[in-house]
């Protein structure tokens, strides 16, 4: 199963994938719930969706999968099953930024494979098309709320924790060229040449914090989180007995 | 069933079309809980204070010990205690399937005395508070061993000048069995026939090798002066009868009890050198001891099997049909005699030489040889496997020297209906009677094998692809299996107050659906819902005897078992309504899981739980054996620049009189096919000069799995005869057949697409090494197709 | 099987790594997935006093992209290269050879750094780094250093990776639009340690060949990318350069083939693989 779901947002590009690849505030908008334990790479939780008076709660987590500054586009690993039913999701969540009129375009897509249930409903489809939009509202909120600074500093140490994983210093050269990036322009973005003046000024143990932080951690968490709601959602069947039948054995 | 009518309404529900569950293709009742992960393995078994052992094994194949230092052992921590030989009284582990004098003079003992006979021999044991601490402390069990030069090839273990392992034996050769006629005669009929192949046949070490690797579980219970074994499978209450004879509790203060079993194949199950030193030392300690075999373990101590070395004449005239064959097999025992003692496998590898087959004569000898490898005992198709291969690598080769299809020449020798009944000069192994073959039809059989696959279409596929250059092979083979052997089995049914039924069975599940098929049977015979109907078969306290899991008999025994139990319990309650109703018991008539009782011109149906508990029947026909029969087709590619054997396509017929369960039986042809493609192309326990054991893991010892495994077309053949009442009726013991001709069609299908090196194909399992050389021997563009010039086969 | 007794110690950050294997690096294993070294432990083959976990280790953990050199993460799992888009895109003889290693299970447990640390020569992972010539970046408490794939291997099962060292990264640079590439190997079952193997890249007239269990270490068969460069590759060239590229040769023999067999097994597996890379050469390109 397929979907996708795209907006636009009033911010560069480079500022966009510097908010994306900050896991715990993208997930901190989407739901309390999900947590990471300290040393784990992997975000878990039971997050619960109410709707149409009904509240489903469904065991998430979530894996990064690779991330790519080129091309601006992070995947993660998504596995859901809901609690107390026998359905299971698995698949990829893919998030890619383009420059577009007015800011970035946001595209979030998954793909997902479904096991123990039958196929997906379009009402509750139709669920998760308004629930990503009140997302992508949140997000693009939170997104224009950011300070300026703090973004630029955020591209920094992107660029840096990409250019090979040594944390020592921050060299000018690591930033991303403007060749680099995809030839369609990126207009509202901030001038590349800015970014290095602009990571030096950071504070030191911000930007290192932060190197070590993004890359490892779940980008686009929140989005990951909250579609595997709602497929776990889609995934609901009638209710069935569930408790297993253990015969006597001996 | 046209008489009944309305005037007797209470018969309409079992009379109105019931469909019998026998012969349905019912999903297996054991699979739930399985798949949910609420199955009960041995090791998911605890008891307060268990204690855990681990058994330290020679690491030398041959030697006489000098000494076994266990004090750094048991000085450790957390370390309960530790024995050696000397500990243990002096038992010997005994041969449970024909026994000999000398078998009984190569018997394993619990653990080594004086020497160590291979690598994995028990020469002591650990038992701690935990597993890990058992097998630090085993790690500093210093065992002095003053090595004897090890004897691993068995052509030179059977030289009369060969190092002994058993000394007092003066020999390695622990027995030698015959069949057939007079020698004499076979060697004048040999000599002047027309068409005479000689070939030498080597197949490798290979055995069982379930998922589920052993484990035991004991409990002593001093006051009720009472044993309790968990881990038990496939022969529970002979092992029980071994357990008190070699411990000296009587049968009644022991229990062995079954888990699910992760597979047997023939070698779990048996009485290993643990099956007593756990037990012992549950006894001698005073709390339970557990022991978990390791996989390393399983594959140094589990019963080997197949290894052997043939001799083979055959001959034949030139239009193919065959005149004699004259065998000399050796077969490699191992360091010891087992349960399986030391001529079941030689007369098994023999009875099923002549194949399905027509002959003037044959004669054969088998010797069991004493090596320093791990003893061996049956597996999957014992004695089957290994001479259909030599037979029908023989029948191709033949083929090719006179000219002819590989199909055309079976259906020529294949014993024809009309033949039947057909002394085959075989004696049965149970009763020792000639064994006649009068019951089923061999080329009815081999003719729809060819039928379903399209096999001319297939051949001329073949050849077409073969002149393009490619290395494609093609084969048709059948097989015979002796099937269902046994004395008695033995069932207990009980009728419960809520119309439930429980058969406790003497029978063993090692995973194959016993409780499906004997559900099935059970439920058509008291007319009830299968749900209603439950098998018990974990506990050897429930049912007093029982012969168990092994050659495909549990269905065919455990089910006239429970029907002979269904009938008797069902004649408990006529008895019991005479009395009762004051009826007269011969117009009492049972029906199902009620009788009915005459009640004026009507009849009241009573259930048989309001009037009986339970019935027992001891099932005990004389002999019950009988000739299966089938056929394997394969389609394979060879890869000359790798060696490699890609299966394309795969049927394999079996005719097994009558399914009860077409689809647990499918399940198991298929399993069992797979296995055998294993025993083709993968595996063999391999040894270093030295005798130490080379595959110790599955990185080495390599099984099968599903990306190496074809998609197995199964035509099952049912020509049993149906009789009303009887769900059973034509039933043969079915499973195994799926393995017997596998290795055989591999090979020569693979000889097949080798074109005129085939002749040189003749070990199992084929390794990539072995294709690629012959690959090389001959470019397919020098091949002419179907009718390749035949070098001298000798 | 089961492992002799063993400190364990699982540090959270590369420094915190870094200090323990300061102190205790010569009695120590790194573990990571454990593919290999949890058999070793369980046969007790390896019986190290201190195992250092570096699973928890969050900024080892990634597989990322940038200003085109793949960077992979000491423990980024071999699942996660196999389910990249852009390595599978980009770098496709890692992806080809990434598919060949055991089975999924084992993969998504396995690491790449694991496999390259290791050092297994019938490994497929170190025989793409080899033939891509990858860069492995390894740390100390005394700083960084980059080694080559040339020299990181050194013998059987041994690397440059000194016991106080950690590696924390490998890097790769793209290889040239529309090089052709091939992994092709033969094992006995799917999933099994290959009985011989070889990864080859052509790209402007540029041949390289790696081969897989053909020596101690992933060889590249220079004497055979050299007869090679510029040539038209064809049936013949490539079987020539098979030849070329075990006449130096004498892989091990063991229970599933002789050495004789390995090295036939070898030369067709480079005849296959330079003949499929330059039926890819330039597709992409094109």
């Amino acid at each position: 199963m397929k979907l996708e779901k795209g907006f636009t947002v009033a911010v560069g590009v480079d500022q966009a994938w510097a908010w994306l690849t900050d896991a715990d505030a993208v997930a901190s908008c989407i739901s309390p719930d999900l947590r990471r334990p300290d040393g784990e790479r992997v975000y878990s939780g039971d997050v619960v969706i109410a709707h149409n008076g009904a509240a489903l709660r469904c065991r998430t987590n979530l894996r990064p999968l690779e991330l790519d500054d080129d091309e601006h586009v992070a995947r993660l690993k998504l596995q859901g099953r809901e609690l107390g039913g026998a359905a299971l999701g698995t698949g990829v969540v893919q998030g890619k930024l383009n420059a577009a009129e007015g800011g970035t375009r946001v595209t979030v897509s998954a793909d997902f494979a479904l096991a123990g249930s039958g196929s997906a409903s379009p009402t509750l489809e139709q669920v998760a098309v308004v629930a990503l939009d009140g997302f992508a509202k949140r997000l693009a909120d939170q997104m224009q709320e950011q300070p300026r600074q703090e973004a630029a500093a955020l591209v920094g140490a992107s660029a840096r924790a990409a250019s090979g994983q040594r944390l020592k210093a921050v060299e000018p050269a690591a930033a991303p060229p403007a060749g680099a990036a995809p030839s369609t322009a990126r207009p509202q973005a901030p001038a590349p040449s800015e970014q290095p003046g602009a990571v030096a000024a950071a504070p030191a143990d911000r930007a290192g914090a932060l190197g070590q932080r993004l890359g490892e951690r779940a980008p686009l968490v929140g989005v990951g989180a909250l579609l595997g709601a709602l497929l776990m959602l889609l995934l609901r069947r009638p209710k069935r007995r569930s408790t297993v039948e253990i015969r006597y054995r001996w | 069933m046209s008489s009944e009518t309305t005037t007797k309404p209470r018969r309409r529900a079992s009379a109105k079309a019931r469909v019998p569950y026998v012969g349905r293709p019912l999903p297996r009742v054991e699979d739930r809980p399985l798949l949910v992960g609420a199955g009960g393995y041995v090791d998911d078994f605890e008891r307060p204070g268990m204690l855990h052992a681990h058994v330290v094994r020679s690491e030398v194949a041959h030697g006489r010990i000098r000494s076994i230092d266990v004090a750094a052992a048991r000085r450790l921590p957390g370390v309960e205690h530790v024995i050696t030989a000397a500990d243990l009284p002096p038992v010997e582990i005994p041969v449970r399937l024909f026994p000999t004098d000398s078998s009984n003079r190569t018997l394993q003992p619990p653990l080594a005395r004086d020497r160590v006979r291979y690598v994995g021999e028990p020469v002591a044991v650990v038992v701690a508070t935990d597993p890990y601490l058992a097998e630090d402390a085993a790690a500093q069990v210093a065992v002095d061993v003053e090595p004897l030069v090890p004897v691993l090839d068995v052509e030179q273990a059977a030289d009369d000048d060969a190092w002994l392992l058993h000394p007092q034996l003066g020999t390695n050769v622990i027995d030698r069995v015959t069949v057939g006629g007079d020698e004499a005669e076979v060697a004048r009929l040999i000599r002047g026939a027309d068409v005479v192949v000689r070939k030498r046949f080597r197949l490798a070490r290979q055995g069982a090798v379930p998922l589920e690797t052993r484990g035991l579980l004991a409990e002593y219970d001093a006051d009720a002066n009472a044993l309790t074994v968990w881990g038990a499978a496939k022969v529970k209450h002979f092992n029980r009868t071994i357990l008190s004879d070699l411990i000296g509790l009587p049968e009644a203060s022991l229990r062995l009890i079954e888990g699910d079993v992760g597979g047997g194949f023939g070698a779990r199950g048996e009485f290993y050198p643990e099956d007593y030193l756990i037990p012992w030392l549950a006894r001698e300690i005073g709390r339970p001891v557990k022991w978990i075999e390791d996989r390393r373990e399983n594959l140094l101590a589990l019963n080997h099997s197949r290894e052997q070395q043939w001799d083979l004449e055959l001959a034949a005239d030139r239009e193919g049909r065959f005149i004699a064959f004259r065998a000399s097999v050796l077969w490699a025992q191992g360091a010891y005699s087992r349960t399986h003692g030391s001529v079941l496998l030689p007369r098994l590898i023999l009875l099923h030489a002549s194949g399905p087959y027509r002959w003037q004569a044959f004669w054969g000898e088998a010797s069991s040889v004493l090596t320093n490898k791990t003893p061996a005992g049956t597996y999957r198709g014992p004695g089957q496997y290994e001479p259909t291969f030599v037979r029908e690598r023989m029948v191709d080769l033949v083929a090719r020297e006179v000219g002819i299809d590989p199909a055309e020449i079976r259906r020529r020798n294949i014993i024809t209906k009309a033949e039947m009944p057909y002394d085959s000069g075989l004696l049965d192994l149970d009763t020792g009677l000639p064994m006649v073959y009068d019951d089923g039809d061999f080329p009815l059989v081999f003719e729809q094998l060819l039928e379903r696959c399209g096999y001319d279409q297939l051949r001329a596929d073949v050849v077409r692809r073969q002149r393009a250059g490619e290395r494609v092979g093609l084969s048709a083979t059948s097989f015979i299996e002796m099937g269902n052997p046994g004395v008695f089995e033995q069932a207990r049914v009980e009728a419960l107050p809520d119309g439930r039924f429980v058969a406790h069975v003497g029978i063993a599940s090692v995973g194959q659906g016993v409780e499906t098929v004997l559900s099935q049977v059970a439920a058509d015979l008291l007319h009830v819902p299968i749900e209603q109907v439950a098998v018990r078969y974990r506990d050897t306290a429930t049912v007093p005897e029982g012969q168990g899991a092994f050659s495909s008999r549990a269905t065919v025994w455990g089910g006239y078992a429970v029907a002979g139990a269904i009938r008797a319990l069902q004649e408990r309650a006529v008895e019991v309504a005479a009395e009762r109703f004051n009826a007269v018991a011969d117009e009492i008539e049972a029906d199902g899981d009620s009788v009915l009782v005459p009640r004026g011109r009507r009849r009241r149906r009573v259930p048989i739980a309001e009037l009986a508990s339970e019935g027992f029947f001891r099932y005990e026909p004389g002999s019950a054996s009988h000739v299966l029969t089938g056929g394997n087709v394969a389609l394979v590619r060879v890869d000359p620049g790798s060696g490699d054997v890609v299966l394309e396509r795969w049927w394999l017929a079996y005719e097994v009189g009558r399914a009860i369960n077409p689809l647990t039986l499918e399940g198991q042809v298929r399993g069992a096919a797979v296995q055998g493609i294993g025993g083709a192309l993968l595996e063999a326990f391999a040894y270093a000069p030295d005798g130490q054991p080379l595959t110790t893991s599955f990185l080495d010892y390599a099984l099968p799995t599903a990306a190496e495994s074809p998609n197995v077309e199964v035509l099952l053949v049912e020509l049993g005869e149906r009789r009303e009442g009887d769900p059973l009726s034509g039933a043969k013991g079915g499973g195994e057949g799926g393995i017997i001709g596998v290795g055989a069609t591999v090979a020569n299908a693979v000889a097949d697409a080798l074109g005129g090196a085939a002749g040189e194909l003749t070990e199992l399992p084929i390794l990539p090494e072995t294709v690629q050389r012959l690959a090389a021997l001959q470019a397919p563009a020098a091949r002419g197709g179907a009718k390749p010039p035949m070098r001298s086969a000798s | 099987m089961k492992p002799a007794p063993f400190e364990y110690r699982d540090p959270r950050t590369v420094d915190e790594v870094i200090d323990v294997l300061a102190e205790h690096g010569e009695d120590s294993k790194i573990l990571a997935g454990g593919q290999s070294l949890v058999p070793l432990l369980n046969f007790r083959l390896a019986q190290p006093a201190m195992l250092v976990d570096i699973n928890r280790v969050e900024e080892l953990s990634f597989l990322r992209c940038s200003a085109g050199v793949l960077t992979i993460g000491a423990t980024c799992r071999q699942a996660t290269l196999e389910q990249s888009i852009f390595a599978q895109a980009r770098w496709p003889l890692l992806g080809e050879a990434v598919d060949l290693v055991a089975h999924s299970q084992i993969r998504n447990r396995g690491t790449v750094g694991g496999s390259a640390a290791h050092a297994d020569p019938a490994a497929e992972l170190p025989v793409a780094l080899s033939c891509l010539d990858a860069r492995f970046n390894i740390r100390s408490a005394s700083g960084t250093r980059t080694v080559g794939a040339d020299e990181f291997f050194s013998t059987h099962l041994t690397t440059v990776i000194e016991p106080d060292e950690l590696l924390v990264s490998i890097e790769v640079d793209p290889p040239p639009a529309g090089a052709g590439y091939a992994f092709c190997e033969y094992s006995r079952r799917h999933g099994d340690f290959a009985l011989g193997g070889a990864a080859v890249q052509l790209a402007d007239g540029e041949v390289r060949i790696a081969l897989l269990g053909a020596s101690d270490t992933p060889l590249r068969a220079t004497e055979a990318e050299q007869a090679l460069a510029g040539q038209q590759i064809d049936a013949e060239t490539a079987a020539e350069a098979g030849e070329l590229a075990v006449r130096e040769v004498e892989p091990t023999g063991d229970i599933h083939g002789s050495g004789e067999y390995r090295r036939r097994l070898t030369a067709t597996m480079v005849k296959r693989a330079l003949l499929l890379a330059a039926d890819r050469d330039g597709r992409e390109a094109a």
